[in-house]
């Protein structure tokens, strides 16, 4: 842990905006105007002496992380909304926009997915857009810290202006994920396990590096149908209809207020605390309801440190990430290798989903 | 519901052995008590299985009781931590003598427990700090030396916390025979520094007025505890003094900031190669 560094962005005291209603689309609307994004995004613009044709703005929503199409889905960002986000971003003239992400550890159990594939699989239309595959334009780029000279994505990279479009949802390793564990589907290496996880280095702290090093200008968060339980962040039988779309032009505060709106302490995130320690404490202003989510289901204590310990270990992380993944889509086919043993697996893991979990 | 921002908050390593040692605390009481009143299978109860029937119980409260704020009671928990190591060590050599499956079993679990709380109890340490150069232990020294010194009624301008990281870094950065000094200058604050007040336990677990006894006794001392004055004096200035914070606390500016500096020409000066052959 190093002392409190201010940061232009992170450090700075901000307002986080809680937007909610019926119809997704116009609270999402409301979270754009309310939360001064285009404002924002008018000021970097105007920073950067580029033309408009030319300003890149990346925007990274939870993508890989799906396993099924599902309408509505509790495990990744809704492609409507983003498309909703980026149709705003071109009636403002900007036309260089890109939606990014990187491959994952679900390629340890399934083959052929690359960004295009399951980003084609949950709706994205790559209309007045591209979609970027960060795992195939890996630079070197010296981080500093744990990472120290690594990859970035290029276009993660060249970014004059970051978004993270974040899910909504509980996560085993750290209680719940938003718009700062986002950025960690940034990390351009699919096996992160092996790169960014365990010894000498834990995946809070990349995480909280690339966010440092490649800052990201806004946050958007996904609330309008949310996942809970145990296994949230990849998928959940009973998604909670939350109806709430969040805004920050601090993802920092976003992820705290996230944290307060499940029920949890947000310093016992292993992501927010990463931060916390890095930038300092800052004042936050929340505007809308501040109510906890009710019905949810919290992970407990227990777990997230129980996957601590056994992620310091690469091939048991890595066996235990494939005996997880409990479902895909048929048009990614499942890793030949044991292959009977992990589908024996997957089948007790649906069993005990349930187990682990603490209702609020 | 709101949550206070604290960098130094419970982080949930911390949460979860408090839990814990609730939980162990409350498992060794009712274990005692079974055992008191149902001895047969763990041995034949004379007065030295008693006493460690009582041992065991002492152990749950105490644990009990410091689970109540493993920061602030954390004498009770390091009381409890070699307690509870030794009533399993005594367990298992009981049960081997007595030929007792039962309390090997349990003398077994209690030293698992015991090194369990041990281990997550640097963990919580490690997420909290992850010194680069000092131990967790002198870490803590190091903490609590900044609390005491900078000890004052207004708020100072870093928390003893960010003081220990600053002289952390600094002596992680420096490469100086000095290295070794300062960890034994720490060592002998933590644990022979209270004995000057009759306290023996360690300088972390004291309170902040006992902190300060003990370190005005070596203010005025000759030999090694002079030494030792110096060094904590050196130690907590530097940590202090070397922060932006703690310059601007006492007025201090850089000399780019001051207003004489502008306009001053402070490219270095270059001199003529006195030997252009190369001295020969």
């Amino acid at each position: 842990m190093a002392p409190a560094r201010l940061h232009p962005i992170y450090s700075k005291d901000t307002t986080v905006w809680i937007e909610t209603g019926e119809d997704r689309l116009q609270v999402m609307q409301w979270a754009i105007e309310r939360a001064g994004f285009l404002e924002n995004i008018e000021v970097v613009y105007q920073s950067a002496g580029k033309p408009r044709a030319q300003f890149l703005i990346a925007i990274k929503p939870n993508i890989m992380t799906a396993s099924l199409y599902q309408n509505p889905s509790p495990v990744y960002t809704d492609p409507e909304l983003v498309e909703f986000l980026i149709s705003r971003l071109r009636e403002q003239g900007y036309q260089n926009i890109a939606v990014v992400e990187a491959r994952n550890v679900y390629d340890y159990s399934y083959q052929g997915r690359n960004v295009a594939a399951v980003a084609q699989m949950v709706g994205y239309g790559a209309r007045g857009y591209r979609v970027e595959d960060l795992s195939e334009q890996m630079e070197p780029y010296d981080y500093g810290g744990v990472l120290g000279q690594h990859f970035v994505g290029r276009t993660w990279r060249d970014a004059d202006y970051r978004i993270s479009f974040a899910k909504n949802k509980t996560h085993w390793q750290c209680f719940y994920t938003g718009c700062l564990k986002n950025i960690y589907g940034c990390l351009p290496a699919w096996d992160k396990m092996k790169h960014y996880h365990g010894k000498g280095r834990e995946y809070y702290q990349c995480c909280i590096l690339i966010l440092d090093r490649f800052p990201v200008h806004f946050g958007f968060l996904d609330a309008w149908v949310s996942g809970d339980g145990f296994s949230g962040h990849v998928r959940d039988a009973k998604p909670n209809r939350t109806n709430t779309i969040m805004a920050s032009e601090n993802v920092f505060a976003l992820d705290w207020v996230i944290g307060e709106k499940m029920g949890v302490n947000p310093a016992l995130n292993y992501v927010v605390q990463e931060a916390l320690h890095r930038w300092g404490s800052i004042h936050i202003t929340r505007i809308g309801n501040l109510s906890e989510w009710h019905p949810w289901t919290n992970i407990r204590p227990f777990v997230v440190i129980a996957m601590d310990a056994i992620e310091e270990a690469y091939w048991l992380s890595r066996f235990f990430s494939r005996a997880f993944a409990s479902q895909q889509d048929e048009r990614f086919p499942p890793v030949r290798k044991w292959r009977w043993l992990f589908r024996a697996l997957q089948a007790l893991t649906r069993l005990f989903e349930g187990a682990f979990v603490t209702k609020t | 519901m709101e949550f206070p921002m604290k960098v130094y908050g419970l982080n949930v390593i911390e949460l979860f052995l408090t839990d814990m040692l609730t939980a162990l605390g409350w498992g060794l009481i009712l274990f005692a008590v079974v055992a008191g009143v149902y001895p047969n299978p763990f041995f034949p109860l004379g007065f030295l299985e008693g006493l460690l029937v009582a041992g065991t119980g002492v152990a749950g409260g105490l644990l009990l009781l410091g689970s109540g704020g493993i920061r602030h009671n954390r004498p009770v928990v390091d009381v409890a931590g070699w307690l509870l190591p030794l009533v399993g060590a005594l367990w298992l050599v009981e049960g081997l003598l007595a030929g007792r499956a039962g309390s090997i079993i349990a003398g077994m679990a209690m030293l698992a427990l015991a090194a369990l709380s041990v281990f997550l109890r640097r963990q919580a340490l490690q997420a909290r700090f992850s010194p680069r150069f000092f131990s967790l232990r002198q870490f803590e020294t190091m903490i609590q030396v900044a609390d005491t010194m900078i000890e004052a009624d207004e708020t100072p301008a870093l928390h003893p916390i960010e003081v220990a990281i600053h002289v952390d870094h600094f002596l992680h950065q420096i490469d100086s025979p000095l290295r070794t000094d300062i960890k034994r200058v720490l060592f002998v604050v933590e644990w022979l520094l209270p004995l000057l007040i009759l306290r023996p336990i360690a300088f972390s677990n004291l309170g902040s007025n006992e902190r300060r006894r003990a370190v005005e006794k070596v203010i005025g001392a000759g030999g090694l505890f002079r030494d030792v004055a110096r060094g904590l004096k050196l130690l907590a200035s530097a940590g202090y003094y070397g922060s932006p914070g703690g310059m601007a606390q006492v007025g201090y500016r850089p000399f780019e900031q001051r207003p004489r500096s502008q306009g001053v020409d402070q490219t270095p000066k270059h001199y003529p190669d006195p030997h252009p052959d190369g001295g020969g």
